[in-house]
C-alpha cells in the first residue's frame, strides 16, 4: 500500500477510528503518513465543533405562505406549461397579426376628422362687473377729450 | 438495508406529493429541513441567507413535484438544488459576505458560550479561535471542494452520492476531497501540534 492510497483510505474513513492492519503497519513505518493521519484526525475533531444553529421557528410557515401564494397562479402556470412547446411559433403568429392589422387599417384612408371642440368658459359675475367698469372708464375718458376746455374767465 | 428502505420511502413520499398529498411534503420537510439548512449555513456561513436558500430549495422541490420521477435518489436531487443555489449565492455575494460572516461569528460565539458553561474562559476563547480558523480554512477552499468536504464530513455522504450531486465521477470526487483535506491539513496543522503538545 503506497502513501497516497493510505491517505485516501484515511479520508474515506471520515473520522472513524478503526484502522485496517495494513494501514496500521504502514503508519508505523512511514512518518509522513503517520503525521497526515494525526493531522487528519485533529482536523475532523476541530470540524466537529462547527455546529449549525437551529432553524428559526417561522421557517415552515414562511415556506407554506409562499407555496400558498403561488398555488393561486397555478392554473396560469399550467397554461403556460401547456403552451411551452408552441413558443417558437409565437413570433410568427405575432408577425401575422401585425400584417393583418396593417392590411385592414390602410394608411391614407378617409377617416372622419373630428372638429376641435370649442370650450366655452363661463365668466364669473365679478369678471363681468370688472369688464363693465373698465368699459365705463374708457367711455368717460373719451368724453373728457371731447369736452371743450373753459378758460379762467369762464369763456369758451 | 435501512438506508435503501429510507431512500425508497423518500421517493414514495415524493410520488405522493406529486399526487397532491401535502402531508407527505410536510414529512419530507420535517426530515430534511435541518440537514439542508445546516449544509447551506456551512456553505454560505450566514444563517439568514442559508434559511432563505433552504426556502428556495424546498419551494423548488414542491414546484417540480409534477415532473418528479424517482430515477435518482431524493437526497441527491435535494442537495443538487441546494448546492446549485449555494454556489450561485457565493458567486453573487462574494464581496458582501466578508462583513456578514464576521457578524455571524460574533453571534455564534455567543451561542457557544451559552452551550457549554463548564468551560472556563480561556478554553472558550481557544475553542472559538480554533473554530474560526476552521471556518476560514473551509471558506478558503475552491467552491466545489468546499461543497464536497461539507457533504462528506457533515452529511456523511459517500463518494458516489457526492458525485451525483456535483455532476462528476466518483474518482473526481476522490481527487477533490484528497486535495481539499490536504489543503485543510496544511492550513490547520498547528491544531494537531497544539493538541499533541
Amino acid at each position: 500500500m503506497n502513501c497516497q492510497a493510505v491517505v485516501e483510505w484515511i479520508i474515506a474513513q471520515s473520522g472513524r477510528p478503526s484502522l485496517s492492519a495494513e494501514v496500521e503497519s504502514h503508519l508505523w513505518v512511514c512518518p509522513t503518513c503517520s503525521q497526515a493521519y494525526l493531522e487528519q484526525q485533529a482536523l475532523w475533531r476541530a470540524m466537529d465543533g462547527w455546529e449549525a444553529p437551529e432553524v428559526s421557528a417561522g421557517f415552515d410557515r414562511r415556506l407554506f405562505t409562499r407555496i400558498g401564494k403561488t398555488s393561486f397562479w397555478a392554473p396560469l402556470d399550467w397554461l403556460l406549461r401547456l403552451l411551452r412547446p408552441l413558443q417558437p411559433a409565437f413570433p410568427a403568429a405575432l408577425a401575422g397579426v401585425l400584417l393583418v392589422a396593417a392590411v385592414v387599417v390602410q394608411p391614407g384612408r378617409d377617416l372622419p376628422v373630428e372638429e376641435p371642440a370649442i370650450t366655452v368658459q363661463a365668466l364669473d359675475r365679478e369678471d363681468v362687473r370688472q369688464i363693465e367698469a373698465t368699459l365705463d372708464d374708457i367711455r368717460m375718458l373719451s368724453e373728457f377729450e371731447i369736452l371743450p376746455v373753459e378758460d379762467q374767465e369762464g369763456k369758451l | 438495508m435501512e438506508a435503501v428502505a429510507a431512500l425508497e420511502h423518500d421517493a414514495e413520499l415524493m410520488l405522493r406529493v406529486k399526487e397532491g398529498d401535502e402531508a407527505s411534503f410536510e414529512m419530507l420537510l420535517e426530515k430534511y429541513r435541518h440537514a439542508v439548512v445546516s449544509y447551506l449555513y456551512r456553505m454560505v456561513q450566514n444563517q439568514g441567507v442559508a434559511e432563505e436558500l433552504a426556502q428556495e430549495v424546498f419551494f423548488r422541490v414542491y414546484r417540480s413535484r409534477g415532473s418528479y420521477e424517482p430515477t435518482a435518489k431524493f437526497t441527491t436531487w435535494l442537495f443538487r438544488i441546494a448546492t446549485h443555489l449555494a454556489l450561485n449565492s457565493i458567486r453573487d455575494h462574494r464581496n458582501e459576505r466578508g462583513q456578514e460572516s464576521l457578524d455571524e461569528t460574533d453571534r455564534e460565539a455567543g451561542a457557544i458560550q451559552v452551550r457549554d458553561h463548564r468551560r472556563n474562559r480561556e478554553q472558550e476563547m481557544l475553542a472559538e479561535a480554533r473554530l474560526e480558523e476552521v471556518r476560514r480554512a473551509v471558506t478558503g477552499l475552491p467552491d466545489k471542494q468546499r461543497a464536497a468536504v461539507l457533504m462528506h464530513k457533515y452529511q456523511e455522504m459517500d463518494y458516489l452520492q457526492i458525485a451525483a450531486v456535483l455532476g462528476c465521477s466518483a474518482s473526481a470526487v476522490k481527487s477533490l476531497l484528497f486535495r481539499a483535506y490536504e489543503t485543510l491539513r496544511a492550513r490547520l496543522s498547528h491544531l494537531a501540534e497544539g493538541r499533541a503538545s
